[in-house]
């Protein structure tokens, strides 16, 4: 399942802010994007755009060059995939339910959906939860509710995957595990965009990025054009520089004192 | 995770339960009708007055029981998907006080059974069309700010509204003639005594179960909250639209039929969800049953127990359930 994800002049604007003007995207099926940008600047909105879960402020959002806006629901979301910033249980479920949940927009209306579950189990075991499906999602801990979230996305097989902050709450070697399993999708005909605050983990995984400073600037294009010292720079307004270690490039943020501590 | 099959036998095994506790229901009684008298009452063609007794007083009862019992604890599951708080009941959006200030006004202008009825079932549509005009944004928004806790609204509404009426209650109880007084005080306790037929809450019970039933997979999926909903395919406006529509009806027509009946929508679907979980296509029909049940049950200890004195079965029902769910409350599954 593969699909393109594009947008024409896309304006976003929270109240009278422009957070995002005139951005032309083109998302193909094996890339992966990575969306940077200092706090408030537009991250989650241009993820929740590119979702089709808001309207956008100006231009267009296309997936397989249809108008988001003229896919129902239900076909969207076998199409396209969205991880919430943070999900809130209103009540107790297992981990199973949460993660079947998600087959949702592949079931016929009448199904029950306990018919075939290889999927889901799947999806469990890439995230190491086999031995969590029993248990109740509300009862572990942010990371483990965090990676039945991911799995879910996983289980609901989609094309284009859309995450919004996929590594908050994950411990180190499920960060690497997480962005792994989605550049090996990545690898398999999907397309991936993720936001992220650690710009060296986007910069060891993501083919793309697109860089947002919160006044309507944005860039867009392969990693090494869009993610330099210089523009980092400007963006975050705080000095970041690049030094490469092992032939990766590497930034660091500049400390505000001069003393070591 | 409730397999098909599994949540069809849980349903068989309720409904054969209920079928045994309607029973029970109906040959029982109070002033020294035996077991065996009733069955006798219930089976034989001949013309006794024990045959009238259970065909045209405990039949009838026993069942609007059952049906207002199982809207109640319908009702009392899909308000608390609404609002996404295991606090919320069928009252919680202000119904059952628009339903009393209807009932109530029409007792105090001495009305009818009749009257009455029609008053509550006017005040419960006029307190839904409130809430629903108040918070359309809420429910019908087709996309909403991120974030937003979009519950917090709704309740808040309901509250509102709620406190109002409350205060007209209390101004009509004080105003109200002394020989009213018990009449009303009834009514707001829920008092089954008076049901006339069974069919318009057994119905519209089947008929609330028939609509929701198939709404359940969406409603798992709300529980998680409307924004990764709507990107699983859910439209959450017309789903929470729907489910406050059906909501509301069910208890407008539980609260016309036997008055403000209050603990089991808030209860059942509670002790439910320990026992069966929290998948909503199991929980709905389960809470459905196990409501109706526990308002039949409470319905005849209170025709029994201090017969010929009536107790409000709502209060009879408090009695019984609060230890219980206390019970299952402290010892966790």
């Amino acid at each position: 399942m593969t699909a393109t994800l594009a947008t024409e002049r896309l304006r976003l604007a929270v109240r009278d802010r422009v957070l995002v003007d005139a951005l032309d995207l083109r998302i193909e099926p094996g890339q992966v994007w990575c969306v940077l940008g200092p706090n408030g600047a537009g991250k989650s909105t241009l993820l929740r755009t590119l979702a089709g879960l808001r309207d956008t402020d100006g231009g267009r959002v296309l997936l397989e060059g249809r108008d988001l806006a003229a896919w129902k629901p239900l076909e969207l979301a076998r199409h396209r995939g969205f991880l919430p910033q943070a999900v809130v249980d209103a009540f107790s479920l297992t981990v199973l339910e949460a993660v079947t949940a998600a087959r949702h927009p592949h079931l016929p209306f009448w199904a029950w959906g306990d018919e075939d579950l290889g999927t889901v189990r799947a999806a469990l075991s890439r995230f190491e939860l086999d031995e969590l499906a029993e248990r109740d999602i509300t009862t572990l801990s942010g990371g483990e509710r965090q990676r039945v979230n991911i799995a879910a996305l996983f289980a609901q097989d989609v094309g284009v995957m859309l995450l919004d902050e996929p590594l908050s709450s994950l411990d180190l070697h499920h960060q690497m595990k997480t962005l792994h399993e989605l550049v090996a999708e990545a690898g398999a005909g999907r397309s991936v965009v993720f936001t992220v605050h650690d710009i060296n983990l986007a910069m060891q995984h993501a083919t793309h990025a697109v860089l947002l400073d919160g006044h309507g600037s944005a860039l867009a294009g392969r990693k090494h054009d869009v993610v330099t010292s210089e523009h980092l720079t400007t963006a975050f307004h705080h000095p970041i520089h690049g030094t490469t270690i092992d032939g990766e490039v590497v930034f660091r943020a500049a400390r505000l004192t001069d003393k070591r501590p | 995770m409730a397999t098909f099959g599994a949540a069809l036998r849980l349903c068989a095994g309720l409904l054969a339960l209920s079928t045994g506790v309607v029973l029970a229901s109906v040959l029982l009684g109070g002033d020294g009708s035996t077991f065996v008298a009733s069955w006798q009452g219930l089976v034989s063609t001949a013309d006794t007055p024990m045959r009238a007794i259970v065909h045209a007083l405990r039949i009838p009862r026993a069942l609007a029981a059952y049906g207002v019992g199982g809207l109640l604890a319908l009702s009392g599951c899909l308000m608390q998907i609404l609002v996404r708080n295991p606090l919320a009941d069928p009252y919680t959006l202000g119904l059952s006080g628009g339903a009393a200030v209807g009932a109530l006004g029409a007792m105090l202008a001495g009305a009818g059974a009749v009257a009455t009825a029609a008053g509550a079932a006017v005040g419960a549509l006029f307190a839904c069309v409130a809430v629903f005009v108040l918070a359309h944004r809420d429910l019908i928004a087709r996309r909403r700010a991120a974030h937003r806790d979009d519950a917090t609204d709704l309740i808040l509404i309901g509250v509102m509204l709620a406190s109002g009426f409350g205060a007209i209650v209390s101004m009509m109880l004080v105003l109200a003639p002394d020989r009213n007084l018990r009449g009303m005080l009834f009514w707001m306790m829920g008092d089954l005594s008076g049901v006339a037929s069974p069919w318009p809450p057994l119905l519209s019970m089947l008929a609330a179960l028939v609509v929701a039933a198939p709404l359940g997979r969406q409603l798992n999926l709300l529980a998680r909250g409307e924004e990764s909903a709507s990107a699983l395919g859910v439209r959450p406006n017309a789903v929470k639209s729907a489910i406050f529509a059906i909501a509301s009806l069910a208890t407008a027509v539980a609260v016309t039929t036997a008055g403000t009946v209050g603990f089991v929508g808030l209860v059942v679907p509670h002790a439910l969800r320990r026992v069966v979980g929290n998948d909503q296509r199991v929980l709905m029909p389960a809470s459905a049953l196990c409501g109706g049940m526990l308002v039949v049950v409470a319905d005849t200890i209170s025709r029994i127990v201090a017969d010929p004195i009536q107790l409000p079965v709502g209060a009879v029902m408090a009695i019984i359930g609060v230890p219980t769910f206390l019970f299952l409350l402290v010892k966790r599954r």
